[in-house]
């Protein structure tokens, strides 16, 4: 992970979080959450409905306690955020209650208030940019137009840390378009952490990403460097040598959702490293004809670490596979 | 501050309509509540108190409604409880909302309570500022049992349907509780002596106070719940206790006098044809009236004795020995003044109170039965003489008094005083045999007339929050034969004197009385 601790903006050691009573129906929703977040990046946390993310990002904002381990936000403990600690955190969540009752102006006089690096200027520009109108109440405001008020009212002050709980999804295109345009014209001044369990949303602006699946995570580094470590590998092996049906009992973690069929064997590389990887493989298989690795989308990417995922739980036998660390 | 005056107006500006509605509860009795002592024209002695009780009764329920309306809107607005709160990730200070919140309740509810009570007292032709306990009571009252249980399940509860489902549970609890611990609570009362029900109001207003704070200042909402429930079954405890306590309160405070020292009273046992021996139910079920023909006489010049409690022994020959708790003594019906007496001799009917299995199982064979009475011996404080007049007229020390004009051919009037300050008075007067006229009546045409209205220890204790105390007062005329009763016949003239003897206590001690032979009378079919 190429990250420089000393300027994380967001740390978790060990993180878990149960709900419900010891030995009564507990449901452990983070288990050990390492996470490091770089001052800067704009930091997207990808994971299926249910993989633990909104909890993640409550225990960060001191909504939830953490059942056990440690998290700091912005240098301080984060049961510590409360109060003025808010001044420099924007928080903006999908599900978040709004004070429905007062219009959009009314609403940003209000929270203008609690805030002394409140920037009247930016404010305006954002209002003018989302067209929001000021004098609609927030109940009689559609989901886009709730999301752009929440935007502006959490941007406004110019926070260091902007922490977004899908703040886009469910939001048509143009929409979400506008809202991320807003987000990244404050992105030299603001680290943003952001949770999607849509890629699609995210994949184009993000910088870092993690991956979270049951309440771990699997992977979490820059874009760049995932990109690059993984590839879609075939080996087309000489007509004369038949590929092993059973290759999973044998396989490397780094190795995901392999396939075999007559003379070909297909996989994901999830720590490939050019030409040395290449070696590695020919030494195992001496009998290669060809081997040809793919760069991935992104997308295939996700879907390998999921699929690999689920299968693991579903297969106990097969090798589990952990914590994929990779130094990019 | 800024935060703390910057919530409570955006609070003032979001809840304008609740807090208007507060305060039309409020205003509206403020205007009624004065129909205590100021009589419509349809009204009669008969059906006065059933008017005034419907009034109070309905004002009960709707300004705790209203309460309870605007305390969960202006703390829910902020919930405390919850993971979706827009508040609780902005720079808001846990203490500044608090304050906040403490703020809006003084404003918008505090302050218009106290100004309605004030507008009743000032209503009354009393004074607004008069006692600092008077205020005391009243905000303690209205702060321990409806205030603070309301504020304590908003803030612990997420939104209004819940607030309103947890307020009926509780409600439901506490009729349940009632009806399953009836039978383990003392089903005697004692009106004398209920000082140690303080104890159930402070722990209401302590234990809700720090409830709410704590919610507020920490939200740690399962802990806050916790301190919920301890403090309610603080409070029934509290409650048994302080039930349990009148017993020996009551032995504490009226001691038996010394084998030298004269009795205050003296109480025999005279059954008469007007005033028989009656056994006849109780409107408790499962519960008889045994009521005692007595003769109470041999108070001294000065002095008045008031009777409180009464208790009895049963010692049957067979060996069964019962006591009964101490209990508010009770007359019958038409004994119509209260068991207060002057020197002279009284024959009132004294009921006393015990389970039908008892009295079936005693009414066979003579017993001795041994009362034991707790009386207080007063005397007199204060005098003063005013002129009756169909319009308010000041009787000082103790309030003010008037008999409404369609009242004054049913020879009533209401005096009214502050809560907690109507002490005993003795009323005397003189009625005219004939109409009244511009010449004075002569001595021959007159008759004295009195009657006693308030209490011996008015600062006791008593959980209402209404502000004056309005009393019904009749000088009746007393007969020939010591009863009271007839003044059908006679008038009261406006610019009569009014003799207002006010008593303070002097003494206090117990009184007792043996029948031997004492045989229960038959319940009548």
């Amino acid at each position: 992970m190429s990250t420089d601790f000393l300027s994380s903006i967001i740390q978790t050691e060990g993180l878990h979080k149960s709900f419900g009573h010891t030995g009564l129906r507990q449901t452990e929703v983070l288990r050990g959450i390492d996470l490091v977040v770089p001052e800067g990046a704009i930091y997207a946390l990808v994971g299926a409905n249910g993989a633990g993310k909104t909890t993640l990002i409550k225990v960060l904002m001191n909504i939830l306690r953490a059942t056990s381990g440690s998290a700091s936000v912005l240098g301080w403990d984060s049961r510590t955020l409360t109060g003025d600690r808010f001044c420099r955190i924007g928080y903006v969540s999908e599900n978040q209650e709004m004070p429905d009752a007062m219009s959009v102006g009314a609403m940003l006089d209000y929270t203008r208030a609690f805030y002394p690096t409140w920037d009247r200027t930016l404010e305006r520009d954002l209002i003018r940019q989302f067209d929001l109108p000021l004098d609609r109440k927030l109940k009689h405001l559609s989901r886009g137009m709730r999301m752009k008020a929440a935007f502006v009212s959490s941007l406004a002050y110019r926070p260091a840390l902007m922490v977004l709980d899908e703040p886009l999804s469910g939001l048509d295109p143009l929409v979400r378009d506008e809202l991320v345009d807003g987000l990244l014209e404050r992105a030299h001044e603001t680290t943003i952490f952001l949770s999607s369990h849509d890629l699609s949303e995210i994949e184009s602006f993000s910088s870092h990403v993690g991956y979270l699946e049951d309440g771990r995570i699997l992977f979490s580094e820059e874009m760049t460097a995932l990109a690059a470590r993984f590839r879609e590998v075939t080996i087309i092996l000489s007509e004369r040598t038949t590929a092993p049906t059973r290759l999973s009992a044998s396989m490397p973690p780094e190795w995901l959702l392999p396939e075999t069929a007559d003379h070909v064997i297909r996989f994901v590389h999830s720590a490939w490293s050019g030409d040395a990887t290449e070696r590695e493989l020919r030494e195992r298989f001496p009998a290669a004809r060809t081997i040809e690795s793919e760069p991935m989308p992104l997308r295939a990417i996700f879907l390998a670490m999921a699929k690999s995922g689920r299968r693991q739980r579903a297969i106990p036998y097969l090798h589990p596979v952990e914590k994929v660390k990779v130094e990019a | 501050m800024n935060q703390v005056l910057h919530i409570f107006r955006k609070d003032t500006r979001r809840f304008w309509a609740e807090i208007l509605l507060s305060f039309f509860v409020l205003a509206i009795y403020a205007v009624r509540y004065p129909i205590h002592w100021q009589m419509q024209p349809a009204f009669t002695p008969r059906n006065y108190l059933a008017v005034v009780r419907d009034i109070d009764s309905l004002m009960i329920v709707l300004v705790p409604t209203a309460w309870w309306l605007l305390i969960t809107r202006v703390v829910q607005a902020e919930s405390l409880v919850g993971d979706r709160q827009w508040w609780v990730t902005r720079p808001y200070q846990r203490y500044s909302l608090f304050a906040a919140k403490a703020l809006f309740l003084l404003v918008w509810l505090y302050i218009p309570f106290v100004a309605m009570e004030m507008k009743i007292l000032s209503e009354a032709g009393l004074t607004p500022f008069g006692h600092a306990s008077h205020w005391f009571l009243l905000l303690s009252v209205a702060s321990g049992f409806v205030i603070l249980p309301l504020l304590a399940i908003a803030a612990t509860t997420t939104n209004f349907a819940r607030m309103t489902m947890t307020l009926a549970g509780g409600l439901v609890a506490v009729e349940l509780f009632h009806y399953v611990a009836a039978p383990y609570y003392p089903i005697y009362e004692s009106t004398s002596t209920n000082s140690h029900s303080v104890y159930i109001v402070a722990v209401l207003v302590v234990g809700g106070a720090f409830i709410v704070a704590w919610q507020y200042l920490t939200g740690r909402l399962w802990l806050t719940r916790t301190f919920a429930l301890c403090v309610a079954v603080l409070a029934v405890g509290v409650s048994f206790t302080v039930a349990r306590m009148r017993e020996s309160q009551i032995d504490r405070e009226f001691p038996a006098p010394g084998a030298a020292a004269a009795a205050p009273i003296q109480v025999a046992f005279q059954p008469e044809k007007s005033n028989p021996l009656l056994a006849f139910p109780s409107e408790r079920p499962g519960m008889m009236y045994v009521q005692l023909p007595l003769e109470f006489s041999g108070v001294a010049e000065g002095s008045v004795v008031e009777v409180e409690d009464i208790k009895f022994t049963i010692d049957s020959p067979d060996g069964q020995h019962w006591t009964s708790p101490w209990w508010t003594t009770q007359a019958m019906p038409q004994w119509t003044g209260m068991l207060n007496f002057l020197p002279g001799t009284y024959h009132p009917g004294v009921q006393i109170m015990m389970t039908r299995q008892q009295y079936e199982r005693f009414q066979w064979f003579p017993f001795t039965l041994h009362l034991a009475f707790a009386v207080t011996e007063l005397h007199p404080a204060s005098e003063t003489t005013a002129a009756f007049s169909t319009s308010d007229f000041l009787v000082n020390g103790y309030g003010v008094c008037a008999s409404p004009a369609q009242w004054y051919l049913h020879h009533n009037l209401i005096c009214r005083s502050e809560v907690g300050q109507s002490r005993l008075a003795h009323i005397t007067t003189t009625w005219s045999k004939y109409p009244c006229s511009e010449s004075q009546p002569e001595p021959q045409d007159l008759l004295s007339g009195s009657s006693w209205t308030g209490t011996a220890y008015p600062d006791r204790l008593s959980y209402i929050w209404n502000p004056v105390l309005a009393n019904l007062v009749q000088p009746d005329v007393r007969r020939s034969d010591g009863r009271m009763g007839g003044t059908r016949e006679l008038t009261l003239c406006p610019g009569t004197p009014m003799h207002f003897t006010q008593y303070a206590v002097a003494d206090r001690t117990q009184v007792s009385l043996t029948i031997a032979d004492f045989l229960l009378p038959k319940e009548p079919r």
